[in-house]
């Protein structure tokens, strides 16, 4: 264990030139002892000889009274622990699950743990009179307070994903705390119960001795005003003998606990295999719980990914086909916890690639799925195999089929490549498909791609008037029977729009935001937000717009509550081993991936196009130099570096706000494997840091 | 964690705390006075209070106090001289470290106060057996922090001192010192708090010397209520003492 620089060579004759020591450390022990005793200058057997003490031991065995003060001293010692340990158990619970009643009590507990409890001593012998009672009150009152500090401490401990996990398992209390809490805190409740037994039986044993006529600490007492020396040094060895030995199995118990405990490597899924391991949660058939009867059964179980030999993947699901099922999908603990959404708007650099490329992302969303993002959020764009799948609407419904939490998103739609009802519609079969889980994301088209635009006989000169229209559609079409519309771009009418959306009225419409205008625009009008690269120092004040108009609009407080928490922003995620490594590896995907950016527009756009000039930035602006778009888009777009230095950002963008992060961890034509590595290390090692 | 306390905790959570004390105790009170818990048993808490300030003139404790203090910090002391020493010897030489640092921890975990009688029989029934007790139960946590302080220094400092070509001694006064001083304290910090709980359960148990023995002297006279008070006031000093050192340990740190 202490492997200090003076400890070299080879290991086996360490351990024995240790070992060694320690015999001789043993035996100078022994010889300053037995000279002591047979020095003469101790009274009588104070300090007996060694012979006698070892004597003493079978003597002391050979007492038919130990056996009858052992059982009792053991008897009271056993039923301490339990009332002090239930007690114990039932307090640190209550504490470690309310922070009222902990910022209330703890304090107590932390202080009275402590004192010298041997003095309450003449209160239990009022209180339980002379015998036994009195001395398991004594250790039940000694062991209650360790035990219930660590339960408290373990509760608090306890990862939140095993709890959301068995949350959106919608796990009832008591299996919430027998498959998921208690598995989770087994190692400080060991450890508590440990302390509590050594401290217990301090109690007991001191409380024999001051007043008492049987037990273990009496017959100490006992030997004591006889003078009996080597059966006093025999009780002493025996029991702290005792006492060392069920400190040290413990211990021993607990480390296996912590290592069988250490869930932050599967996150998840070891929690996951054990719920599925016993047999009354097995098909963890979960009743919905009250208010609404059980017709939306929910029930889980394990698949392994088809295409990778990777992990199992733990799936939830809901038996009935019934409208109210994608209820149960819809977010949970917007206010408490930080939200990721997986964002993708990967390259395909060759035609050749590109059905391996497009087989890659879905398992990329499953994948993000089993790592606890919230979403999948899909980008659109055409022609140059960025955004592989292209049609991001027909993606989703193959996405819908393959997960079953994760919610779906576009960021964005462009649209006006859409039109409007054709939109309605196969916005509301994907919401059927998904059960529920549909989000979108509006946008009036890639202010950069003209050539997207041509492609699709269109110039984006009226796009912002197109789109606008276009929205005003869509969202009708989901809300009135029959819709009537006349436009300048769109006259129609629709006797009724079927398949009706599973989300009423239809799934939610996301604005993609970038003047600090249109952030109280959208706040007003109680619409949610995705927004783009937006420096840090920036971000407070938009999200000050949006609330204002968020107030100005006077949506109640649950609303605005949710519409702040779900505002997202988009970053750049790359996590590698070191920050260095990332760095490295980030810089060069961004600079491949600009260049393509560049050489397309260059190419593909037509000559009459101009990039509007306030959109341009030191990235997107051809003119600017490559090492100078690189420092701008790691400075105000990325998240990177190793797990340590991740988390330090996303702890600056929780602190001015932010509560939804639109995470691309693809950049380029980076490869599956290296993308999937930074995936999961951002998600098994930073994610659950912002849990709670 | 607890670092989020919100507004409402603020000021809920202590009004809780208080709340329920102050329920406990008209509880007590009205459970004593209708007879349904005999005040022969538990003394009316109104009664209790009354007697703090008898406890405090008649049975001379603040003498009793610095009593159980002096002992405290008479073994604090002892366990300082010897526990870093230690300490540092078996940071200092790796094999007597490997061979003796499990044999510490035994006997940090190991119930000493249990072998008082055998204190008793070596050192008499006098104020020296009790700080003996105090260090014996004390000394092996520093020792251990001690380790672990030096320890965990940072091999880029030491390489840094090496550098400059400090000589050991050097290297330990301006580097090694410094770095583990706070472990050292968190060692002094548990060190004291065993000593305290040891020094006064072996006054009380054989009801010798300061706040112990007092709370043993009432308890044998029967005076409940007195014995109750004792009982509160060395509840209390104790929990002085943990927030004393608690501070003292805070404010080292923050000095550094």
């Amino acid at each position: 264990m202490a492997a200090t620089p003076q400890v070299a060579g080879g290991l086996s004759a360490v351990d024995v030139s240790v070992w060694a020591i320690r015999v001789a450390g043993a035996l100078v022990l022994f010889g300053v002892w037995q000279g002591l005793a047979l020095s003469g200058l101790f009274f009588r057997d104070v300090v007996p000889p060694l012979q006698k003490i070892a004597y003493g031991l079978p003597a002391l065995f050979a007492i038919g009274a130990f056996y009858t003060n052992l059982a009792v001293t053991g008897g009271e010692l056993l039923l301490a622990l339990i009332i002090g340990g239930l007690a114990g158990l039932v307090v640190g619970l209550l504490l470690g699950g309310s922070q009222l009643l902990s910022d209330a009590y703890e304090r107590w507990l932390s202080y009275l743990g402590p004192t010298p409890k041997i003095i309450l001593f003449p209160v239990m012998i009022m209180l339980f009179g002379v015998g036994s009672s009195s001395k398991v009150a004594m250790g039940a009152i000694s062991c209650f307070f360790p035990i219930a500090i660590s339960v408290a401490s373990g509760v608090r401990g306890v990862d939140p994903t095993l709890r959301r996990v068995g949350r959106s398992l919608q796990a009832n209390a008591w299996q919430m705390f027998l498959k998921i809490e208690l598995p989770a805190m087994t190692a400080p409740l060991v450890n508590g119960f440990r302390l509590g037994f050594g401290i217990a039986m301090i109690g007991v044993l001191l409380a024999e001795t001051k007043l008492s006529n049987q037990g273990i600490g009496f017959m100490i007492i006992n030997a004591y005003t006889r003078f009996d020396m080597p059966q006093m040094y025999a009780l002493l060895i025996v029991t702290i003998a005792f006492a060392a030995f069920v400190n040290a199995f413990a211990v021993r118990m607990g480390r296996g606990a912590s290592a069988r405990g250490r869930f932050e490597e599967n996150g998840m899924l070891k929690c996951l295999n054990r719920v599925a391991k016993s047999p009354p949660v097995a098909r963890f058939v979960l009743r919905q719980s009250a208010p609404r009867p059980s017709r939306s059964v929910r029930v889980f179980w394990f698949a392994r990914g088809r295409a990778s030999a990777g992990p199992v993947r733990p799936c939830v699901g809901v038996l009935d086909r019934n409208a109210a099922c994608g209820q149960a999908t819809r977010y949970t603990g917007w206010k408490t916890t930080m939200q990721f959404g997986w964002l993708t708007l990967a390259l395909s650099p060759a035609p050749d690639e590109d059905a391996l490329r497009i087989e890659q992302q879905i398992e990329q969303v499953c994948a993000a799925e089993a790592l606890g993002f919230s979403g999948a959020w899909l980008t659109e764009h055409y022609f140059t195999g960025e955004s592989v799948y292209n049609d991001a609407l027909l993606f989703a419904a193959a996405l819908a089929m393959r997960t079953t939490r994760i919610r779906i998103g576009f960021a964005v739609v462009q649209m006006p490549f859409h039109h409007p009802i054709r939109l309605a519609v196969q916005l509301a079969l994907l919401d059927n498909l998904s059960k529920g889980r549909i989000d979108v994301g509006i946008g009036k088209g890639s202010v950069y791609n003209e050539y997207e635009f041509v492609g699709h006989g269109l110039r984006s000169s009226d796009s912002r008037a197109r789109t606008a229209e276009a929205i005003e559609v869509l969202e009708r079409a989901w809300r009135e029977t029959p819709l009537v519309y006349e436009g300048k771009y769109f006259s129609l009418r629709v006797p009724e729009l079927r398949p009706r959306p599973v989300q009423r009225p239809g799934p939610p419409i996301w604005r993609s935001v970038i003047s600090p205008g249109s952030f109280t625009e959208c706040g007003r009008l109680g619409i949610p937000i995705l927004t783009a690269r937006l420096p840090v120092d920036r971000i407070k004040q938009r999200w000050q717009l949006y609330k204002a108009g968020l107030a100005e609009g006077g949506h109640d407080e649950r609303t605005c509550e949710r519409l702040l928490a779900q505002a997202a922003l988009w970053r750049n995620v790359y996590v590698a081993e070191s920050d260095a490594q990332a760095e490295d590896e980030l810089s060069t995907l961004l600079l491949r991936t600009r260049a393509h950016m560049m050489h397309v527009r260059g190419e593909y756009n037509p000559a009459d196009f101009h990039i509007d000039p306030v959109m341009l930035n030191p990235w997107t602006d051809p003119a600017v130099g490559e090492s100078d778009a690189l420092a701008f888009v790691l400075a105000t777009g990325s998240l990177f570096g190793s797990v340590v230095r991740v988390r330090e950002q996303i702890t600056e963008l929780r602190d001015v706000g932010v509560r939804h992060l639109l995470c691309q961890t693809g950049f380029g034509d980076m490869s599956h494997e290296q993308n999937l590595r930074s995936m999961r290390r951002f998600g098994e090692h930073v994610m659950p840091a912002f849990r709670s | 964690m607890s670092g989020g306390m919100s507004a409402r905790s603020r000021y809920l959570a202590p009004a809780i705390s208080l709340g329920t004390l102050a329920g406990a105790l008209a509880v007590a009170q009205a459970l004593i006075t209708t007879g349904i818990i005999s005040p022969y048993i538990v003394p009316l808490p109104t009664d209790i209070f009354a007697s703090f300030g008898r406890v405090v003139v008649e049975e001379g404790i603040l003498g009793r106090f610095a009593v159980t203090v002096g002992e405290t910090l008479a073994a604090g002391i002892l366990i300082m001289l010897a526990g870093i020493p230690i300490g540092l010897l078996l940071y200092r030489f790796g094999r007597l470290r490997a061979a003796f640092e499990p044999w510490l921890a035994a006997i940090a975990a190991a119930p000493l106060v249990l072998a008082y009688p055998l204190f008793l029989v070596l050192f008499g029934r006098s104020s020296l057996t009790i700080i003996v007790i105090g260090f014996a139960s004390g000394v092996a946590p520093v020792a251990l922090k001690t380790i672990e302080g030096f320890a965990s220094t940072r091999r880029v400092l030491i390489d840094v001192g090496r550098s400059f070509r400090l000589t050991p001694a050097q290297e330990f006064r301006q580097i090694l010192l410094p770095a583990a001083l706070p472990q050292i304290f968190v060692g002094l910090r548990l060190g004291l708090i065993f000593c305290l709980i040891n020094v006064v359960g072996v006054e009380f148990l054989i009801n010798l010397g300061g706040l112990g023995q007092l709370i043993n002297d009432l308890a044998e006279r029967y005076d409940l209520p007195g014995t109750y008070a004792a009982i509160c006031f060395v509840v209390l000093v104790s929990i002085l003492f943990f927030a004393v050192l608690d501070r003292g340990e805070k404010w080292l740190q923050r000095r550094r």
